[in-house]
Order: structure tokens, then C-alpha cells, then sequence
């Protein structure tokens, strides 16, 4: 069972700020109102909160990957 | 004591504009090598991308290359060079075009790329003409191999970035996209595209001639071949010169005519890079481990020198205000982030914060980096986090008082005028 | 159009007039209470949308619960619309049929104004099938579509006072007014505070909402709340009242043409006047009272159960009468049976 995180699209998300009320467990605002994502994997008593996140982020900004996927910060040497 | 000066592989003396015909007779012409081989020899010659996050260069071209496998990609040299403070590229560029176009055609050959394109700012209009007029030269030749196109973009600092250029040639406007998918993935149209800095395609048509052996016989095995820096700051003879690891600040300095007055910090990588106290950096080399040690990396090659008689603080506000402006305006952290940090800084600068303004400041930046589509906004607030630690103590001056001696001397690090567009 | 020949043994249930000779139906006043209520949850949903988008909240109302409240009143919506749609197909009242709920502007029922109804309801199935997909169809297409429900609202506003039955009443009025006040100052607040980020478009946005208002108000004035609306706005004669008020539809009932049918009552005489009461043998539900006057003037009355279907003025020739039923000439014979009196009555549609 490949384990999972939650990603958010830093250009799709408009701050709404939905996430954080239904999974505060993995995300928490920043003082401009915008999700600071906890990258550590979500177990299965949270994944029914995850998935509703994801399903009620009016910009559908949010999404459940899985940890290993290569995100945008994850290699510090990154082609330019 | 002079250290030798390293083999000038790139920028050789006198620093004359060289054309086709002198590109040729001291050259020769371009190697055609099996594709295979060619990246083979990047690979070893552990050429990294130089446009500031050095990139294994050989890595790049394979994986664009498997992924065009059979199909089309597109090459395109990076000549943006949207640090204000870097004019390696420019200098590279106007003085050895054709050593640069003939990496390109390189990199184009080895991914089976049909389109090759020369990405530039719209305010280097000199620059532009000089371009077009070598790639007009190369194009009257019978055998004038891949189609080189220029394309122009905006005068931005997120405008030179990976996918801002990609972007841009697909017609849209300069701005960063969110990755994955990076560029030699899905780029300009979406086909896998490799996006190279000009210095490192430079590099790539030397390694093509005279191989990976020849590249590494300079510098150190982690840190191999030659490299372009900007000097810059309080120094006698401002410019661009051509090192290797084993190079250290002081000999970059000695090179550029000395310092002008007592260093006090020295801002290495660019706008986006750190300030590191002069004496702890000054008999470090260039090589990645020694800058590392200090928290820097060489980044787009700027070695900036602060003299004790500049304000290391108002050099940063003023750094930070432009790097604010810059934002793409796309991620809330960066568009709202940046310029709160920014305000904060200045507020701090002149003496109307309190102190509790500098943690601030400190909890601001780890919350705000690694959050944007692209690393802009790292880029700011890792510079601010080096300002932090490294003018500590006239921070807290600058909080109690708002002034210091060196208030309103003429600044050192310039912001240039931005343009409206994107495009 | 060709009628089919009455069999009196079997009233057709849906012949409209006998339908409508029963009286309201429990669908006419279902389609109505349904209209309304929808246009409530409606304009509910709008409200509890535009909160959304301003990211309203308080401690025991947090975000999600906003959206999630916007998302189950439109829901409502659906429900109350599909009973307001299938109760005025079924209601065999004013003649609609399923394409008329769905191409709009061709019912014979008023058809500009109930074709606004289908406007409204088809952009608002199109807001909320694409809500449901969202995540699939992409977030800016979807927004593009949502947009329609700036278009959905309005409309059925004014499909609600132009086909409703009810408009002029007191409670009408207070509940469109209501949901339009609510809606047009929770947009403006909307607008004012933030939106989209050209200020000519957001201030564009609060004229735009205070004049359409305006533009309500004026017409309802000068259309809807005037008498002789319900003709105006293309309700089909047979279904107009002669002179009662348009609440009653039993009494929009018409006399039905060409009827031959033979009657048998009684005759009341008096210094003055004459008076005949007959029942219709065929329909025993139908009775006609003919006055005729000493000076020559006379009347004649059709009822239904007991409910006036026409009453008009008769011209008495020797033992016929003959009276104007807006579209219907009936004329009634006379003749003496025994003690009793019987009659014809024959009924012809011409020209009013």
C-alpha cells in the first residue's frame, strides 16, 4: 500500500481555506490565509478527511499523492 | 601573490566580439557526433547547468533525448539573464556567439530536436542584434545545419526561469508553471524540451571537441572545467572573469583589481543567493563543498562585495523590495508573502518596527519557502534569512534607530526599471 | 382543430373544461406552491453562493458547512422544480405538455413568459450537472458556466410574476420582493467588498443589479400588477374568466360549443317576468336559467354544479333565446310538456 500526502497546487489555490477546517491534522494556514501542507503520510483513520478536503476545495486545488511523487521542492538541485 | 590564471576556455583575451570566420579558424568546425556518445561524453565530464541550479548537464540531455525518442523536442539557450547583478551570459554571448550556437546545434543534434531557439530579454536590445547578425552569418553557410530561432521576452526576473521560457515560446505569457511536468517532460508545445544556459551550452561545444578528459583536466573531480563569474561591488576592476573551483574570493578579487574599501560581506549566487560574512568566505574557493560550508552556492555566479562603508541592511531592503515587485503574481504565499516581508524589512530598516518585527521576519521565511509554484519566492526569503544572520547586529541597530553611518551612500546592488507585460 | 364527439356517459378527464368545471385541482395549486417555493430556495441558493465566494464564515458556521449549505439548498431546488414542472404537465389546467417544459416559448399557455420558466430552469440544470463533475470538467470552465446562474435567478423571478396565478396577492408580492431585496443587496455587498479584480466590472456589477431592480419594479407596475394581465400575457381565451377574478379557474371556464342537447325543467311566471330553470338531460350537471322580462329584455345563465359558467344577456324571440357567451352563441327552445316545460340547447363557437 504506497503511501500518501497531500499536495496542493500553489497556482490553482485561491485561499479559501476549506482544508484546514476539515483536515487540520495535515494543514494549517499561514498568517495570509494560504495552506502550509505537513508532508507526513496520511494514515487510514485520516483518509476519509483527506479525500473530502480534496472534494470540497472549490478550486480543486488540492490532491492525495503518493509520498514518493516528485514535487516541486523535493530535489534541491533542480534543473533551472 | 598571482595565482595562475586558469586556461581561458570561454572568454580568451583580448575580449573581442569573434566572428564566424574567427570562431572557425580558432575551432574549427562543429563535430558531428553520434548522439549516443556525444551525451555519453557530457555525462563524464560532469558539466552542471550554470544558469543557478547546477543541474548534471548529461543527465538533462539524456532524459530529454529518451523522451523525444523517435519524436520531436525542442532545444532552447537560455540567454535571459534576469539577475540584475550577472553579466556573464551577455559578456559570453556577445564575444563568442558562434562557440554558443555551436553548442546549441550540439544539444539540438543529440535529442533530434527540429526547433532551436535562442531565448533573450527585451531590454539587451544590443545584445539581440548581435545574436541575430551571428545566427545570420552561420545561416548563409551550404551545411548550416538545425534552424536557430530568437525569441524575445520580458524584461522579469521570473522570465528567465524554466518553465517562464517555455512559456513564452509556446506564445503564452512569461510566467513560472507549476511542476511536475518539468520541461524535458512536456515544454514548449508540449513536447520535451531542453532549456540550457548559454555558458553551459559554451561548455558542451568544447566538451563535443575535445571530450570529457580535457573538460575535467581543470578545477576539482567534484567541481570540474571552468566557470563564468560576475564580479562585483566595491571592487577596482568590476567584471566578468573566468575561474575554476580551485579559485578562491581572494583571488577573484586580487583579479578584478582589488577591493576599493574593507569588504564586510560578500553576497554570492545572486539576488537570490546569500550574504556571507567576508571573513568567513574570503580564502574559501568556489568549489560546491566550500560554499556549501558557508551556506552559499555559486548559483548564477555573482560574487558581490559589501565594504564596511555601505549598509549590508539598506542593500537588502532595497534587494527585497525589487524581489517582492517580481513576483508572478500566481501563489498566494509568494504574491501576498513577499512584499509583507518586503514592507516588514523596510519598516525595520528605517526604524519603525520594533524588534519583534526581526523574528518576524525569521517565522515569515520558513513559512513562506518551498510554497510557490516555482523558487522565487525561496530565493527571496533564503537571501533574507543570510541578511538575518549576517547583519544581526546592525539589524538591531537599524531597529533602534532607523540610520546608520552608511545610510544613503549610493547603492551597490542596482534594481532595474520593470516593465508593465509579460510577454 | 377537430373534437372528438362528447360521449355522455364518460366525461373525458382531460377535457380541460371539465376539469376545470371540478373546480382547482390539487396540481394547479402544487404547481403554484412548488413555483414558489423553488424561487425561495433559489434565491437562497444564490444568497448562501455569493457567502461562499466571500468566504464567510463564523465559529459555527465554517467554511465548508457554507458551501456544503449552498450545495444541498440547490439540491432542494431540483426537487421542488421537478414537482413544479411534472404537476403543471399533468395538471391538465393550462393544456401543457413534457416539450413544452422543455423548448421553451412554444406552450399555447402564455408561452413568452412560462418559456421563461424553461429558460431558467435549463441554465440551471446546466449550473448544477457541471457543479457535480467539477472536479472533471476543469475549474475554469466550470466557473464560465456558473456564471449562467446570474442569468438563471433573474429570470425565473420574472417567470414567477408573469405566469403566477398569484402575483397580486399580498403574500406574493412580500415573498418576491423578499427574495429579490436579499439577493440584490447580498450581491452588491458581494461586489463591494471584493470580486473580480477590475473595478469597473465589480461597480458595473452594482448598477447593473440596482437598475435590473428598478426595471423589475417598473414593469411589474405597468404589466403583471394591472388588471387584464392574465390576456395580455397570452393566457388562452378558453381559460380567461369572463368576469371573475382570475383566482378562480372554474369560473375561466367557457360554455362549450356545439352542444345540441335537449332539456327539461319548469317555468315560473310572474306580472313582470318569466323565469325557466332547466337541467340538461344529457349532463345533469349543466343548468340554464332564462329570464325574460315584461319590456322585452331578457337573461340567460349556464352553470356547472353550481358554478357560473356564463351569464349573459339574452335576446327573447317568442319561445328562443339567444345569448352571448364570449366566444359561444347558446340559444335555448322552449316548449310546453305536460305541466313541466321542456327545451334545446344548442351552443355554436363564433366570433366575440
Amino acid at each position: 500500500m504506497v503511501k500518501q500526502r497531500l499536495r496542493v497546487d500553489p497556482i490553482k489555490c485561491k485561499a479559501h481555506g476549506m482544508c484546514s477546517e476539515l483536515i487540520p491534522e495535515r494543514i494549517r494556514l499561514d498568517d495570509w490565509g494560504y495552506p502550509i501542507i505537513d508532508p507526513r503520510a496520511i494514515g487510514p483513520d485520516l483518509l476519509a478527511h483527506a479525500r473530502r478536503a480534496v472534494a470540497e476545495c472549490p478550486r480543486a486545488a488540492l490532491r492525495i499523492v503518493g509520498v514518493d511523487e516528485p514535487g516541486a521542492r523535493d530535489r534541491p538541485d533542480d534543473p533551472d | 601573490m598571482t595565482a595562475a590564471v586558469p586556461t581561458a576556455r570561454l572568454l580568451p583575451f583580448p575580449r573581442v566580439p569573434e566572428d564566424l570566420t574567427a570562431h572557425l579558424s580558432r575551432h574549427g568546425e562543429r563535430p558531428r557526433l553520434d548522439a549516443g556518445l556525444l551525451v555519453k561524453s557530457i555525462e563524464e565530464s560532469g558539466l552542471r547547468g550554470r544558469g543557478g541550479a547546477a543541474f548534471p548537464t548529461g543527465t538533462k540531455w539524456r532524459a530529454v533525448m529518451q523522451r523525444a525518442a523517435g519524436g520531436d523536442a525542442v532545444v532552447i539557450a537560455n540567454a535571459a539573464e534576469s539577475e540584475p547583478a550577472s553579466f556573464k551570459d551577455r559578456t559570453l554571448l556577445t564575444v563568442r556567439p558562434h562557440l554558443v550556437l555551436d553548442g546549441l546545434e550540439q544539444a539540438a543534434e543529440a535529442v533530434g530536436a527540429r526547433r532551436a531557439i535562442v531565448y533573450v530579454s527585451r531590454a539587451h536590445g544590443e545584445l539581440r542584434r548581435s545574436l541575430v547578425a551571428a545566427i545570420g552569418e552561420r545561416r548563409r553557410r551550404a551545411d548550416s545545419g538545425v534552424f536557430v530561432e530568437v525569441v524575445t521576452g520580458p524584461n522579469r526576473y521570473v522570465a528567465g526561469e524554466e518553465t517562464a521560457v517555455t512559456a513564452r515560446v509556446s506564445g503564452r505569457l512569461a510566467k513560472p508553471r507549476a511542476v511536475p511536468p518539468r520541461p524535458f517532460q512536456r515544454g514548449v508545445d508540449g513536447l520535451p524540451t531542453l532549456v540550457q544556459n548559454v555558458e553551459t551550452l559554451a561548455h558542451a561545444a568544447l566538451v563535443a571537441r575535445f571530450g570529457a578528459g580535457w573538460y575535467r583536466s581543470v578545477g576539482t573531480p567534484k567541481t570540474p572545467g571552468t566557470t563564468l563569474v560576475t564580479a562585483t561591488g566595491a571592487l577596482r576592476m568590476a567584471g566578468v572573469l573566468e575561474v575554476d573551483s580551485t579559485t578562491t574570493i581572494a583571488e577573484i578579487v586580487e583579479r578584478s583589481g582589488g577591493v576599493s574599501a574593507e569588504p564586510a560581506a560578500v553576497l554570492v549566487g545572486g539576488y537570490f543567493g546569500r550574504w556571507v560574512a567576508a571573513d568567513a568566505i574570503w580564502q574559501r574557493t568556489i568549489d560546491v563543498d566550500a560554499l556549501r560550508g558557508v551556506g552559499a552556492t555559486l548559483g548564477a555566479g555573482v560574487i558581490a562585495v559589501l565594504p564596511v562603508t555601505a549598509c549590508g541592511v539598506a542593500e537588502t531592503d532595497r534587494v527585497l523590495t525589487y524581489l517582492a515587485g517580481q513576483t508572478a503574481g500566481q501563489c498566494g504565499p509568494c504574491r501576498v508573502g513577499l512584499p509583507a516581508i518586503a514592507e516588514t524589512f523596510h519598516k525595520v530598516a528605517i526604524g519603525s518596527a520594533r524588534p519583534a518585527a526581526l523574528d518576524l521576519l525569521a517565522r515569515w521565511a520558513t513559512d513562506v519557502l518551498g510554497r510557490g509554484a516555482c523558487r522565487h519566492p525561496d530565493g527571496a526569503v533564503l537571501f533574507l534569512a543570510s541578511a538575518l544572520q549576517v547583519f544581526a547586529t546592525d539589524l538591531r541597530h537599524h531597529v533602534r534607530s532607523g540610520v546608520c553611518r552608511f545610510s544613503g551612500q549610493p547603492a551597490l546592488l542596482g534594481v532595474p526599471e520593470t516593465e508593465a507585460g509579460w510577454w | 382543430m377537430g373534437r372528438r364527439p362528447r360521449c355522455p356517459a364518460a366525461p373525458d378527464p382531460f377535457n380541460a373544461v371539465t376539469a376545470a368545471a371540478l373546480g382547482p385541482t390539487p396540481l394547479w395549486y402544487a404547481t403554484r406552491a412548488s413555483g414558489y417555493t423553488a424561487l425561495v430556495l433559489l434565491s437562497a441558493t444564490v444568497v448562501v453562493g455569493l457567502l461562499t465566494s466571500m468566504r464567510q464564515s463564523t465559529p459555527a458556521w465554517p467554511r465548508f458547512l457554507v458551501q456544503s449549505l449552498h450545495r444541498n439548498l440547490s439540491l432542494l431546488v431540483v426537487v421542488f422544480l421537478l414537482v413544479h414542472i411534472v404537476t403543471s404537465v399533468v395538471d391538465p389546467f393550462a393544456k401543457l405538455g413534457i416539450g413544452d417544459a422543455i423548448v421553451p416559448f412554444v406552450a399555447s399557455y402564455r408561452p413568452l413568459w412560462l418559456g421563461l420558466g424553461v429558460v431558467s430552469c435549463e441554465l440551471f440544470l446546466a449550473v448544477t450537472v457541471t457543479s457535480l463533475v467539477r472536479h472533471r470538467l476543469g475549474w475554469r470552465a466550470w466557473q464560465i458556466v456558473h456564471m449562467l446562474a446570474y442569468v438563471s435567478w433573474p429570470v425565473a423571478v420574472v417567470h414567477g410574476i408573469a405566469t403566477g396565478t398569484d402575483t397580486k396577492s399580498v403574500w406574493a408580492l412580500g415573498l418576491v420582493t423578499g427574495c429579490v431585496v436579499v439577493v440584490v443587496s447580498t450581491l452588491t455587498w458581494r461586489l463591494a467588498v471584493a470580486g473580480p479584480g477590475i473595478p469597473a466590472v465589480r461597480w458595473g456589477g452594482v448598477a447593473a443589479g440596482l437598475a435590473g431592480t428598478a426595471v423589475l419594479v417598473a414593469w411589474m407596475a405597468a404589466g403583471p400588477l394591472q388588471p387584464g394581465w392574465a390576456k395580455a400575457s397570452g393566457t388562452p381565451a378558453d381559460l380567461l374568466a369572463g368576469a371573475a377574478t382570475a383566482t378562480s379557474p372554474a369560473a375561466a371556464a367557457n360554455l362549450p360549443a356545439g352542444l345540441s342537447d335537449p332539456l327539461t325543467g319548469s317555468l315560473v311566471q310572474s306580472t313582470t317576468s318569466a323565469t325557466a330553470t332547466l337541467i340538461d338531460s344529457r349532463d345533469s350537471t349543466l343548468q340554464v336559467v332564462i329570464v325574460a322580462n315584461a319590456d322585452g329584455s331578457g337573461s340567460m345563465r349556464v352553470s356547472r354544479s353550481g358554478a357560473v359558467v356564463c351569464s349573459a344577456p339574452a335576446t327573447i324571440a317568442g319561445a328562443t333565446a339567444t345569448a352571448q357567451c364570449t366566444a359561444v352563441r347558446a340559444v335555448v327552445q322552449i316548449f310546453q310538456n305536460g305541466g313541466a316545460i321542456g327545451g334545446t340547447l344548442t351552443t355554436q363557437r363564433v366570433g366575440a
